[in-house]
């Protein structure tokens, strides 16, 4: 413990005085190079927490996160955009990851429109924007269905819409003086939920979102339709996703929530022998989180939120009793590069398998 | 020179009061220019326009140009009045951008050092926009912002 705390100050040191501007850039912006390099802390108390044995508590470096993008103008009105993610997590799983998050080109005459071919995150409600970004969010864990260091329940991973391999038309219509609707619409490939489980070469997505846009509001509406086909050839499943997210600005406060319902349903193939509807049962989960932030001044941020899930799936050990945390931390950057975050939380799971517990989280994000 | 203390008294607040009419105008009246390439066709925009263009929202001109955003690496006087007068704060208007470049592809902006170096980069680079002291426009088009060649 005394040691990882020990360690987590090195890295934090060395990345302050290892910081620099964004770290390539050409004259005519045909080549930009950035992105941010983040170590995240936490620590656990008693032993609920899935990745920590027993004890009372236990402490780990869980992920390690560096994100690259390269950016440009390969001409007037068309530009590329590739997104690299590097994490390193320990913990049982102890593995490291690389992911090609995005890899696009778009067609873009004008901000009203713009048509993308590739690779691309899915506009769906407010985190899918700022997805696994450290620097896009105030807290250290994100909501349960993205934090992706195994916290919390395999079946909330089906909540998110997260990337597609197609093609989105998006823009930003101006309604009024101030308002404007942004839009975006895409059909594609989805890697979705359980990839083990499913054939990715075969799943179809459709979705998009609306919202209305002014400096201090925003309302948006995310639906999402998935048809993803089981490797066994057995059966198919289709979810179904709506998320209705907001943002509220009030002087120095600002608020975030999201909304997301998904409604799964499945069949068997035809031709298909043994299908087993025990595995594929039909279910709706619920998801909700908000959190309020507050900018005490440019380096000071706090904050303090809320999220449940709840599922009626019968085969969840979870059926029907909602999993809720709530948390509150503070953010300060110490200067427009750095951002140093901490924050508890309180799991009020409340299950056999997963009783109560605290969790502390401690992060360094640079941006370069 | 000064038969009492008194009248030392009164020549030292009499000093000081000459000293705060010569720099208290010169600090108030340093106001802010926004300025353009001079081959941008653009000559006038509103603050409105301008907080889309410095939060990202906005990436091209109304005559399609695209947009570079230049900016200041660090706090300086003009930076600080500039995002005083835009009613955001910089650190706000950061976050907005990098979500942008991170979600939809928008340049990273140029960063410098001085006023100076602005106006340069701006004199030379097509489609840039940045703010300057309004004295060191330089070679660069100062475009108007609700009608006024100065915000503050």
């Amino acid at each position: 413990m005394k040691y990882s705390f020990r360690s987590f100050g090195l890295l934090v040191a060395f990345l302050i005085f290892s910081v620099s501007d964004v770290l390539a850039q050409d004259d005519e912006f045909k080549l930009n190079i950035f992105g941010n390099i983040a170590t995240n802390f936490y620590g656990f108390t008693k032993n609920n927490a899935p990745y920590l044995s027993n004890g009372n508590l236990k402490a780990t470096f869980l992920l390690q996160q560096a994100n690259l993008y390269f950016s440009g103008n390969v001409a007037s009105d068309w530009k590329y955009f590739v997104e690299f993610t590097f994490q390193a997590e320990s913990g049982p799983a102890n593995q490291i990851m690389f992911h090609a998050h995005q890899a696009w080109v778009e067609y873009r005459p004008s901000d009203e429109f713009g048509l993308r071919i590739g690779r691309t995150l899915c506009p769906f409600g407010f985190f899918n924007a700022v997805h696994s970004r450290p620097a896009l969010y105030w807290m250290v864990f994100r909501p349960m269905p993205y934090e992706e260091t195994g916290l919390t329940s395999d079946e909330i991973e089906g909540m998110r819409s997260e990337f597609s391999n197609g093609l989105m038309v998006s823009g930003a219509l101006p309604l009024t003086s101030g308002v404007k609707l942004d839009y975006g619409a895409y059909v594609g490939n989805t890697e979705n939920v359980n990839g083990f489980q499913y054939d990715l070469s075969s799943t179809k997505k459709f979705g998009g979102r609306l919202a209305v846009r002014s400096e201090y509001i925003t309302v948006g509406i995310s639906p999402v339709f998935n048809n993803i086909v089981a490797v066994d050839n057995q059966a198919q499943r289709n979810s179904t996703l709506i998320a209705v997210d907001g943002t509220f600005k009030l002087g120095n406060f600002t608020l975030i929530g999201e909304y997301v319902n998904a409604a799964r349903s499945f069949s068997a193939l035809a031709g298909s022998t043994g299908f087993n509807a025990r595995n594929y049962t039909e279910h709706t989960d619920n998801f909700f989180f908000a959190s309020l932030g507050y900018d005490v001044n440019e380096r000071w941020l706090v904050f303090a939120g809320i999220e449940s899930f709840s599922t009626n799936n019968p085969s969840s050990s979870y059926v029907n009793k909602a999993q809720t945390s709530v948390d509150a931390g503070v953010n300060f950057r110490p200067s427009d590069r750095i951002l140093l975050k901490a924050e508890i939380s309180h799991h009020l799971f409340n299950t056999a398998t997963r009783p109560t517990y605290q969790s502390l989280g401690m992060s360094a994000v640079v941006s370069f | 020179m000064y038969h009492s203390p008194r009248q030392y008294r009164i020549a030292c607040i009499g000093f000081a009061l000459v000293v705060l009419c010569l720099v208290c105008p010169t600090t108030a009246m340093a106001q802010v220019s926004i300025i353009v390439n001079k081959a941008n066709s653009v000559s006038s925009l509103s603050m409105g326009d301008l907080k889309g263009i410095f939060t990202g929202d906005v990436t091209k001109f109304s005559n399609g140009t695209n947009i570079t955003i230049v900016t200041y690496k660090s706090e300086t006087p003009t930076r600080k009045k500039f995002y005083d007068a835009l009613g955001k704060k910089y650190s706000e208007c950061q976050a907005a951008i990098l979500k942008r470049m991170m979600n939809d592809g928008l340049k990273p902006p140029a960063t410098f050092e001085s006023d100076d170096d602005v106006a340069a980069f701006v004199a030379k680079t097509p489609g840039a926009i940045g703010f300057v002291a309004a004295t060191s426009a330089g070679s660069a088009k100062v475009v108007t912002i609700d009608g006024k060649k100065q915000i503050d």
